[in-house]
């Protein structure tokens, strides 16, 4: 994929600039924890479901080859193809040489995060295709020429405002007044994707999940543009990652219930639909052929590592949806396919870490991602190992280095160390200033962290050490 | 590009499994038939679906030509899925009834379906000779009759039968919660993104001591 992460600093900076996506970051942090928990307080026992769902994955990432050969097995059996991709420029080829295939000229599309990964649309532009996203927030970043900023609302940083701008630009229609109304702009969008959606030779699509058991691809949409993006044209190609398969429609059902409770707060999605295989021979309708592209790019790397447990990730963006940093700077920042917690994660296995050093290192560590995450990803313990990846092979900036080997030296040093943090404690309360309950906090600092200061404070150290205390508490 | 599939094949192994866990969460939906329609209701209606029950196939026609009515939508209907739960519809004389090709843009489909689960709110329908998928997608309002014997527990009860299937299994099995939305107009959800703006499920009561 094509990664900007280097420049994550920056990119953060003039998120945190940006009105349009403060708002709408700070709508998500108000709404989806709340929304999320009540959904998955109204389950009889959500801890028993996060463990089987957890269960499920590790079995089906435990045994892959074996699933992912019976899936195939029944794909051909309804009669359609599997192809394999070792790497992203692989499974363009394959996409390519699919749709020349079926002689196409135009391409619909669904949303599909591994589409983006492997930069499909810019490949299938490449050879001459006019390809079209279907999903609505997809197809306004597409006009605007973007990349998702989050990986189920992808124009989140979009106002209404500029919705309108874009709909005006790039939909020929006479009008009498600007399009400002949501409702109106919702119309015009099916209307105009209608035409998109009649006209297309070949409709490409994701999967939330494959299902070895019956050789199903489901997708799962509110919107309902995946159905038909796999209804209409006459060739219909899923695009996803090898680690999408689960073992049985048991292990799906309680994916099902977790997925979108985690991600929207609702029960189910809209439409949650498995697809087996091309049209049958007693049907008038439906593609005539059927494709599935199972996508490795960097993945089966991972298995067999402490890594191998963000395989587990179904992509529901509740750790997106509670990282504070996330939420501050939303997922442009990233500069990766993939942003939040889990990308931070899956960005450096896909990318390779020279790149992406950054994005691991943008947290705060404060463990919300694992307790929210409906499979139990352990993304801090993740987040850490590789930090310490990046120290090692040099990937972190000299003046980082430089404080760690100070740290380092320092905390080898007992009464130097010991004297040190006296000192600092010390300072920090003489700066201090008096709160509510008889607190004292640091409302600011001489010269050093005043972009902190400017929107939070800090509570003044109280008490002892935890040596000091340690020591008392010694019988 | 069969070598791709053997080198990732080679990277991640193909032992044979033991076999997946059967340990499923079941959530218990009540037995009597009432209930169960209940629980469905709440469950569709919180997705912005509109629930009838009926007592009879002809009860139901008659109780849609009532709701396009309410609607003000025209009494025209494209029928797909056919089941015997649609067997009120040819006599239901307020209705125009249109079968095969696929609806217009704004038309109203009546459809059967495979099941219709409780717990969920959610109508199942597969796709076959007698209904394509697009039908239902295509269409602005959906209107679906679900036979008593439909109306099942949950998404475990699905599976149960999905497995019971003749193979090969329909090309598409459709879980329907509600109408199309988006959320990428902001907040709240829009309804009728892609798909129909309404669901209206009319749910068909069993014969009393049958």
């Amino acid at each position: 994929m094509d990664v900007k992460t280097a420049d994550f600093r920056q990119r953060a900076r003039a998120a945190l600039a940006q009105p349009t996506l403060q708002r709408s970051l700070q709508g998500m942090r108000r709404a989806m924890p709340a929304l999320r928990s009540a959904a998955l307080a109204a389950l009889p026992d959500h801890a028993a479901l996060r463990d089987r769902a957890r269960e499920s994955r590790d079995h089906a990432l435990a045994h892959l080859g074996h699933y992912l050969v019976a899936f195939e097995s029944r794909v051909r059996a309804a009669g359609g193809e599997v192809h394999w991709a070792r790497t992203g420029a692989e499974a363009g080829a394959i996409v390519a040489g699919l749709c020349e295939r079926a002689g196409a000229r135009r391409v619909i599309k669904s949303k599909s995060m591994v589409t983006e990964e492997i930069g499909l649309n810019a490949t299938l532009a490449a050879r001459g295709l006019q390809v079209t996203e279907t999903d609505l927030g997809e197809y306004i970043i597409q006009l605007r020429g973007e990349s998702p900023s989050h990986i189920l609302a992808p124009a989140l940083h979009v106002s209404l405002a500029e919705v309108g701008a874009a709909f005006e630009r790039h939909h020929r229609r006479s009008r009498t007044a600007p399009l400002t109304e949501a409702g109106a702009m919702l119309v015009e969008a099916r209307e105009e994707l209608r035409a998109v959606f009649r006209a297309a030779d070949v409709g490409i699509t994701g999967a939330n999940f494959l299902v070895a058991e019956t050789g199903a691809a489901v997708l799962v949409t509110n919107e309902g543009n995946a159905d038909l993006v796999a209804s209409l044209p006459a060739t219909h190609i899923v695009v996803t990652g090898i680690e999408k398969v689960v073992a049985t429609l048991d292990d799906l059902g309680v994916l099902l219930r977790l997925l979108a409770r985690s991600a929207i707060g609702e029960p189910l999605s809209s439409y949650t639909t498995l697809v087996h295989g091309p049209r049958r021979a007693t049907e008038a309708a439906g593609p005539a052929a059927f494709h599935v592209v199972l996508v490795d790019d960097g993945r089966s790397a991972l298995l067999g590592t402490p890594r191998q447990e963000i395989l587990r990730c179904i992509r529901c963006s509740a750790c997106l949806n509670h990282c504070p940093v996330y939420t501050a700077v939303g997922g442009h920042a990233y500069g990766s396919v993939y942003s939040g917690p889990m990308g931070a994660v899956l960005a450096p296995a896909i990318d390779g870490l020279a790149t992406t050093a950054q994005l691991p290192a943008a947290s705060t560590l404060c463990g919300r991602c694992e307790a929210v995450c409906p499979v139990a990803i352990p993304l801090p313990r993740l987040l850490r190992d590789w930090r310490g990846e990046a120290l090692r092979a040099g990937f972190t900036t000299p003046a980082w280095r430089r404080s760690l080997r100070l740290w380092q030296w320092l905390a080898a040093h007992p009464v130097l160390y010991r004297f040190v943090l006296g000192l600092a404690a010390g300072g920090l309360r003489l700066v201090s200033v008096p709160a509510r309950r008889g607190e004292r906090r640091i409302r600011r600092l001489p010269l050093v962290a005043r972009g902190w200061f400017a929107v939070r404070d800090l509570p003044a150290p109280e008490g002892g050490s935890f040596q000091a205390r340690w020591r008392a508490r010694q019988p | 590009m069969s070598g791709a599939r053997e080198a990732i094949l080679a990277r991640i192994g193909r032992d044979t499994p033991p076999a997946p866990s059967a340990n499923v969460p079941v959530e218990s939906a009540p037995a009597d038939w009432a209930q169960r329609a209940q629980r469905f209701a709440a469950c569709a209606t919180a997705a912005s679906a509109t629930v009838a029950t009926a007592d009879s196939p002809q009860a139901a026609a008659a109780g849609i030509a009532d709701y396009l009515e309410r609607q003000g939508l025209p009494p025209r209907v494209h029928v797909s899925a056919a089941t015997p739960a649609l067997d009120g519809l040819v006599t239901e004389t307020r209705l125009q009834l249109a079968t095969g090709g696929l609806p217009d843009d704004g038309a109203t489909v009546v459809t059967g379906c495979l099941a219709a689960l409780a717990g969920e709110g959610v109508v199942v329908l597969a796709t076959g000779p007698g209904h394509a998928a697009e039908s239902v997608f295509l269409s602005a309002t959906h209107i679906v009759v679900v036979s008593p014997g439909q109306l099942l527990d949950s998404l475990d009860a699905l599976w149960g039968l999905v497995r019971t299937l003749p193979a090969p299994l329909p090309r598409m099995v459709n879980l329907i919660l509600g109408p199309s939305r988006t959320a990428d107009l902001g907040v709240p959800s829009r309804l009728g993104a892609h798909g129909p703006l309404r669901v209206h499920v009319v749910l068909v009561a069993p014969v009393e001591g049958a």
